[in-house]
């Protein structure tokens, strides 16, 4: 039972924190919990989907599907949270102001909603997957399947209440520093989504690490502890990144930086 | 011949993906250069066989997969960053290297306490003349 809690515990925790970032960083918009609810509940969907078809994506694209599906997912993520980051960066302040001002939210149509619904269907695609892979296994194992069904959604519970008090904690942040805050959650949250896109595409053999630990810092953070797990999900903590992984890192920050920037410049000139 | 590094994070998707399977129909067919080198390694029950694995150092290659059993199960490795569900009775290709001499630990994701050692050795009967390596500064 402990085994399977743990196993669960941390594929939940995983995606639960992605979704706590993005839940927190939406603050102020109208309808985002039915997005985010939403989200989850297609990402559940697509995880049993995914995990039906592992085997022919497995087999897929001459034997790499599988760490290429990976990649592609996480760099769909990447660019909707990205999108998300941009376009925040044009209305971010209104929304605060309005949060300010009346402590309402602010309706600004769907459209704008549509990448966090797909960012959070990724994360809990991604790890819900995963959780059900190992879950048909203990199934197909029979014995003992009650307590490891238990443990299960203790791990989910478990999980679900990291990600929750993760969200609490984002929403104590004071109104006037909240996007900011939130813009670099997210920032950090896609460009550890890209590092770990890239080690799958050298995983696959399509891009070369360049250089295999560029340093190496387990004897200070472990990447199997459960703190090392958290960083790695929220800010792509890698203990012994690649060259690869840091092009990719760095790339990812000073393309999404780099527009909400240039969208912020604008929005100023034209005020 | 390596593949461009693109723009990342700035490239849509969609296009992305075609480079990508483009690249892994391109490297499976032709291949870069001559074909890498296999090893094979199987779960049966609740272990790795062999549960320890001798592999060159400084040399790419491909690890294959076996899962003899009837559920999934994942390879992973923190050490060689690697990640890969194999669905029961399946088979799956990992591709590694080159890895600097040292022991790398992996295990099955799916099944605590299920675990093996990948060693990656320099010392191998070859022409030529081995890099010299500090064996002090090989990874543990």
């Amino acid at each position: 039972m402990l085994a399977s809690a743990i196993i669960v515990f941390r594929e939940v925790l995983e995606a639960a924190l992605v979704v706590a970032v993005i839940l927190g960083a939406t603050k102020g918009l109208k309808g985002r919990s039915a997005w985010v609810g939403w989200g989850i509940a297609a990402g559940a969907l697509g995880a049993v989907v995914v995990a039906a078809f592992m085997d022919k994506i497995s087999q897929a694209l001459s034997g790499v599907g599988q760490p290429i599906f990976e990649a592609a997912v996480l760099l769909a993520a990447v660019l909707m949270l990205g999108w998300h980051n941009v376009w925040m960066s044009r209305h971010g302040k209104r929304i605060a102001q309005e949060l300010k001002r009346l402590g309402s939210e602010v309706n600004l149509g769907s459209k704008s909603m549509t990448a966090i619904f797909v960012a959070t269907a990724i994360a809990v695609l991604r790890e819900g997957s995963e959780i059900v892979l190992f879950l048909y296994g203990v199934a197909a194992n029979g014995a003992g399947a009650w307590s490891i069904v238990l443990g299960g959604v203790l791990g989910l519970l478990g999980g679900v209440a990291v990600g929750f008090a993760l969200y609490l904690g984002i929403m104590k942040i004071p109104v006037r520093h909240f996007f900011r805050v939130t813009g670099w959650m997210i920032l950090l949250l896609a460009a550890g989504m890209a590092s770990q896109a890239a080690a799958f595409l050298n995983q696959a053999d399509l891009l070369p690490s360049i250089r295999d630990s560029v340093w190496n810092t387990s004897w200070l953070l472990s990447g199997q502890s459960i703190a090392g797990n958290v960083l790695k999900t929220l800010v792509g903590y890698t203990p012994d990144p690649s060259a690869l992984q840091l092009v990719f890192y760095a790339g990812t920050i000073l393309a999404i930086g780099g527009l909400m920037k240039l969208v912020q410049e604008k929005q100023k000139e034209r005020s | 011949m390596k593949p461009a590094l693109n723009k990342r994070g700035s490239v849509p998707a969609a296009l992305l993906l075609s480079f990508i399977s483009a690249q892994a129909r391109a490297f499976s067919l032709w291949g870069p250069g001559a074909p890498l080198p296999a090893y094979k390694i199987a779960i049966v029950g609740r272990s790795f066989s062999p549960a320890a694995l001798t592999v060159p150092a400084g040399q790419k290659f491909k690890l294959i997969i076996f899962n003899k059993n009837a559920e999934p199960s994942e390879f992973e490795s923190f050490t060689l960053h690697r990640e890969q569900v194999v669905t029961a009775g399946a088979q799956t290709i990992v591709f590694l290297g080159p890895l600097t001499a040292g022991s790398y630990g992996f295990f099955d994701d799916f099944h605590s306490g299920v675990t093996g050692t990948l060693k990656a050795t320099d010392d191998k009967p070859s022409a030529k003349a081995a890099p010299a390596k500090d064996p002090a500064k090989a990874k543990p």
